[in-house]
């Protein structure tokens, strides 16, 4: 009888953590600058110019503010640029902007398609360079036991791969 | 006995929930590109995505139309495009009950198909819209959207 207790409340108590886990599954905590930051990119050229960077159309857990911190960081990183001005007074005004983020609800591996707008403007406003760079990243089934936290992953991954390409393109230009 | 089993599975039912399910929350977002000018839109050119078998894009060109704009539509073009923006999405749907559209995203890019605004709306099963109220909603989020 007492193992019958035990596995009861054993399982009264997994059905409170899962419970509370699907009420808050969504709560997972905003992405890191690093967990969105390109190892290593290939870099054609790096530019003596400074730039600023902006960041647009963050969703869920990639924020504004952690992918403009995840490009600087992999900029200075690179030397992409010899320096990123915080705010007014650079030669470039880099803007990346998050258009879209396709990835299944459901499933135990992950894969996010990250569709991402860059855009490289003179201090003067005129455009310099632009692109859309498409990007996935794929979380699988044994990384994390909850999807949310897989989700996670593979948005990191596709906005990480994503960073790595456009700076490698942004590199290939004449600045 | 029979308590204890339904316990167990009620559980695992909830663990594998919890394994296989990623986020889902009610959202509805939209943001223009920080040069875009979408008062200067008067013609768009709707494309209509492949794996679309429910006529999304139908419903995309009859909301923009009914907001005064000239619509065309079909199949995805080689840039630059003769209309003033072009208008793309991403439909997803989901099964409970019945089939509904779980997330809408819509992005309007210039003609030489470079991104202008996006929108989206995801609205899970308890706060479903129709098709026809996801479009709208979002292209009203992107008419209204700030850089």
């Amino acid at each position: 009888m007492s193992i019958v207790n035990t596995i009861s409340s054993r399982g009264l108590a997994a059905l409170v953590v899962c419970a509370a886990a699907l009420m808050t599954g969504c709560a997972v905590a905003p992405s890191t600058p690093a967990a969105m930051t390109p190892d290593n990119i290939v870099t054609a050229k790096q530019s003596p110019k400074t730039t600023s960077v902006i960041a647009t159309g963050g969703k869920g857990v990639a924020t504004d503010a952690a992918m403009a911190d995840a490009v600087t960081a992999a900029i200075e990183k690179n030397k992409t640029f010899s320096k990123v001005v915080q705010g007014a007074g650079a030669d470039y005004q880099l803007t990346v902007a998050l258009m879209s983020l396709d990835m299944p609800s459901f499933g135990a591996s992950f894969t996010c398609k990250a569709e991402m707008a860059w855009s490289l403007k003179r201090a003067d406003g005129t455009a310099a360079w632009q692109q859309v760079i498409k990007s996935e990243g794929t979380a699988g089934a044994g990384e994390a036991f909850v999807g949310t936290e897989r989700a996670k992953m593979a948005i990191e991954r596709s906005i990480r791969e994503n960073i790595g390409q456009g700076l490698s393109a942004l590199s290939k230009q004449n600045l | 006995m029979l308590n204890l089993k339904r316990l167990l599975s009620l559980a695992f039912a909830c663990a594998a929930l919890v394994a296989t399910t990623g986020c889902a929350v009610n959202h509805a977002t939209a943001s223009l590109m920080p040069e875009a000018d979408l008062g200067k839109v008067k013609s768009v050119y709707v494309v209509k995505t492949p794996q679309d078998g429910r006529g999304v894009d139908e419903l995309i060109k009859k909301d923009l139309a009914k907001r005064g704009y000239k619509v065309e539509g079909g199949a995805e073009q080689t840039p630059p495009y003769k209309t003033d923006a072009v208008v793309t999405y991403i439909d997803k749907w989901m099964w409970d009950i019945t089939m509904y559209m779980i997330e809408l995203t819509v992005t309007v890019r210039d003609p030489a198909n470079f991104p202008m605004a996006t929108g989206n709306s995801l609205h899970t099963s308890l706060t479903r819209k129709s098709p026809e109220e996801m479009v709208d909603e979002v292209l009203t989020n992107i008419h209204n959207a700030k850089k």
